[in-house]
């Protein structure tokens, strides 16, 4: 189990930070997939749209936020619900700067103990990014 | 010939190096050489909410801490969720 801001995620910052363009990494997908987190990865683990089973789609957009948890806006903060219209387990999620499945580059990536879901159910996701 | 200088490497290596990895091995931490590029904390948390409108606050599903032994305690705390899970 491992949580990262990924290698492609480093590059968003600085291209954000530099001001050379660059989409904000608010939009939420999720994967069905085995595996441990890496740096260099810049996918999820078998990404898949709402209904679970399929691999195109769209990505749910999220609302993002600055918070304070130490120092004033230190933490970047996406929350966004995620409605699966078919049946199947969760087993990691992560941020991308674009809302098509299968394109943008990856942010943020973590996974862990899968989570069974019926159609119909939602996770409601909460990223947070404490750079303080 | 070993010198002092090379001696007090050694040394170090021995007591400050070595036990860090076996620390770090225990705890499974294979990004650990990542970790010095990483921010302080990461953390993903989630609230199930089922075709019924029950919810299920998972809290912290998966997440990261710079701090080691902060690091080592949101572990215990995932284990004993996903116990408590099953």
């Amino acid at each position: 189990m491992a949580t990262l801001v990924v290698d492609t995620g480093l590059a968003i910052i600085t291209d954000r930070v530099k001001g050379v363009g660059g989409a904000e990494p608010k939009y939420i997908g999720w994967g069905t997939g085995a595996g441990t987190t890496a740096a260099a990865d810049t996918t999820l683990f078998t990404e898949k749209a709402a209904d679970l089973s399929t691999g195109t789609g769209t990505r749910v957009t999220g609302t993002s936020s600055q918070q304070t948890t130490d120092t004033t806006n230190d933490t970047y903060r996406v929350t966004g619900t995620y409605t699966a219209t078919g049946a199947g387990t969760v087993t990691n999620a992560g941020l991308f700067d674009n809302a098509t499945i299968g394109s943008g580059s990856l942010f943020m990536k973590g996974d862990f103990t899968g989570i069974g879901l019926a159609s119909g159910d939602s996770i409601a996701f909460t990223f947070n990014v404490d750079f303080d | 010939m070993v010198t002092s200088r090379r001696k007090k490497m050694i040394f170090h290596l021995h007591t400050s190096t070595l036990p860090s990895m076996v620390i770090f091995g225990f705890l499974g931490e294979i990004d650990y050489m990542k970790a010095k590029v990483q921010p302080r904390k990461l953390t993903v948390e989630a609230t199930v909410i089922r075709a019924d409108g029950t919810k299920e606050d998972l809290g912290v599903i998966a997440g990261w801490e710079r701090n080691v032994f902060k690091r080592a305690l949101m572990r215990i705390r995932y284990k004993g969720r996903i116990t408590w899970q099953r």
